[in-house]
């Protein structure tokens, strides 16, 4: 009966919904981490086509990593980005030239304000790491703030986060997110291999350690249990 | 949609509760089409009980998709646990908590607030939408929430002066028991399919099923308010 009250929402990602209880929380902020080449834009990209394939309503913020135009020339690879589906249920906003002059509390109007024009029940913001960055303001109160109304917004927000060689994770994002996915490369041998891990998703009985993933044309991040 | 729900909705006399099945992901918008439905097409005043989300949210949301506010009331019982530092522009009427929601029919009738007295006046309400019914859950018991529906139809059974109409939104495959419950004290559950269509109405028990219906723009604009009396009196 508890698990009546917490909708979720389907991850899109083949896999990772049976190691989370069938999806993520809706609403709800989730945290995807990972170091270049990880596969965090086609994770988030795959969240979002996933929803929009289900009627639900998706929006895309990018920051300052990979402008929109290139983004969606790689996506075009990936069989399920749907162009069909660009401009409509998946809106995508560049929030670059803003963030070059913004203050917190400006940045925070210009996305609630986007928000509430789209009224999406998928959000990606690709990457938020970068605003540390660039915030002249306490990014921790930034943190809270955003993730605080991305919830109210009744949407499922996926952040993507960039870390650095023997980081795991951005550490003050991790507090104010409901979930925390690694995604990992890792040395072996003469192999690079690719791995998720679920680090915390609050209010979901989740499956803890590292699980294989893949990166396919066809599916793009696919989680590889059956290996295990 | 917003012509198709206005007229289920409004075309009977009395007090009614008005129960619509929506897929959870859908609840912030259908919500919307109902305030336009209500304050626009048929130039109704209600009253807005948020739960679920602090009500500049909706606030906000109402004024970019051109919904006029003049004629709503927005009971707040969220804002003071959420610690959201969001603006808003309409300001609630009242503040209270999510739990012991069984009192609310009462405090809605009459509110002592220190050495101030508020009282809605529910004689000029027209409507009632709760956003949203499922939230009461996370709050309250599922004893205290059935209580509060039955001491709810009571205090629209008092309102004789004329009939308030009460929609709720819910999910009903996330609480079947709760939309029970309410579908019994309703005169009739709607339900809404993923593609945001009327799939069909239910009326005392009556399956009515109806032809798919295309859902309009909800931003599109309809009208504004009118010079109704306020709703809300300060003793």
């Amino acid at each position: 009966m508890a698990n009546a009250a917490f909708p979720r929402i389907e991850s899109g990602i083949p896999g990772l919904d049976e190691m989370i209880e069938g999806g993520f929380p809706f609403p709800s902020v989730i945290l995807v981490a990972g170091s270049a080449g990880s596969g965090k834009t086609t994770f988030a990209q795959k969240f979002l086509f996933a929803g929009a394939d289900k009627g639900e309503q998706g929006l895309f913020f990018s920051t300052l990593s990979e402008p929109a135009q290139w983004m969606l020339r790689y996506a075009a690879q990936f069989d399920f980005v749907k162009p069909e589906y660009y401009g409509k249920e998946v809106i995508y906003c560049d929030l670059g030239n803003l963030l070059r002059k913004c203050t917190s509390e400006e940045l925070l109007a210009y996305i609630d304000q986007k928000v509430a024009e789209v009224m999406p029940q998928r959000i990606v913001i690709d990457p938020i790491t970068v605003v540390s960055s660039m915030m002249k303001d306490d990014y921790r109160v930034f943190a809270f703030d955003l993730t605080t109304r991305l919830k109210n917004w009744q949407a499922t927000t996926m952040l993507t986060g960039e870390v650095h060689p023997g980081e795991l994770y951005p550490a003050e994002l991790s507090y104010a997110v409901d979930g925390v996915i690694l995604l990992m490369l890792s040395d072996e041998g003469d192999a690079r291999r690719k791995y998720i891990e679920v680090l915390k998703m609050r209010g979901t009985n989740h499956l803890t350690g590292k699980q294989s993933v893949d990166i396919t044309r066809k599916d793009g991040v696919i989680v590889l249990k059956a290996r295990f | 949609m917003v012509h198709a729900v206005s007229s289920i909705l409004t075309g009977e006399e009395g007090s009614s509760i008005y129960l619509l099945h929506v897929k959870y992901t859908n609840l912030v918008r259908v919500n919307l089409v109902l305030l336009k439905a209500l304050l626009e097409d048929k130039k109704r005043r209600g009253l807005m009980i948020t739960i679920d989300r602090p009500h500049q949210y909706l606030s906000h949301l109402m004024q970019l998709h051109g919904v006029d506010q003049t004629n709503l009331v927005f009971v707040d019982a969220i804002s003071l646990h959420s610690a959201d530092t969001k603006g808003g522009e309409v300001a609630p009427e009242f503040q209270m908590g999510p739990f012991h929601i069984e009192a609310l029919p009462d405090f809605l009738m009459k509110h002592e607030d220190g050495g101030s007295s508020f009282q809605i006046d529910m004689s000029k309400i027209d409507f009632v939408i709760i956003d949203n019914v499922s939230t009461l859950l996370t709050y309250n018991s599922m004893a205290s929430v059935k209580r509060f529906f039955q001491r709810y139809v009571d205090v629209l059974k008092s309102v004789k002066s004329r009939g308030i109409q009460t929609a709720l939104v819910m999910d009903r495959d996330q609480h079947t028991e709760l939309y029970e419950f309410i579908s019994n004290l309703s005169r009739k559950s709607i339900e809404l399919g993923q593609d945001m269509l009327i799939k069909g109405v239910r009326v005392m028990g009556a399956q009515v099923p109806l032809p798919s219906m295309a859902v309009p723009d909800a931003s599109a604009s309809v009208g504004s308010g009118n010079d109704s009396p306020p709703i809300l009196e300060r003793k």
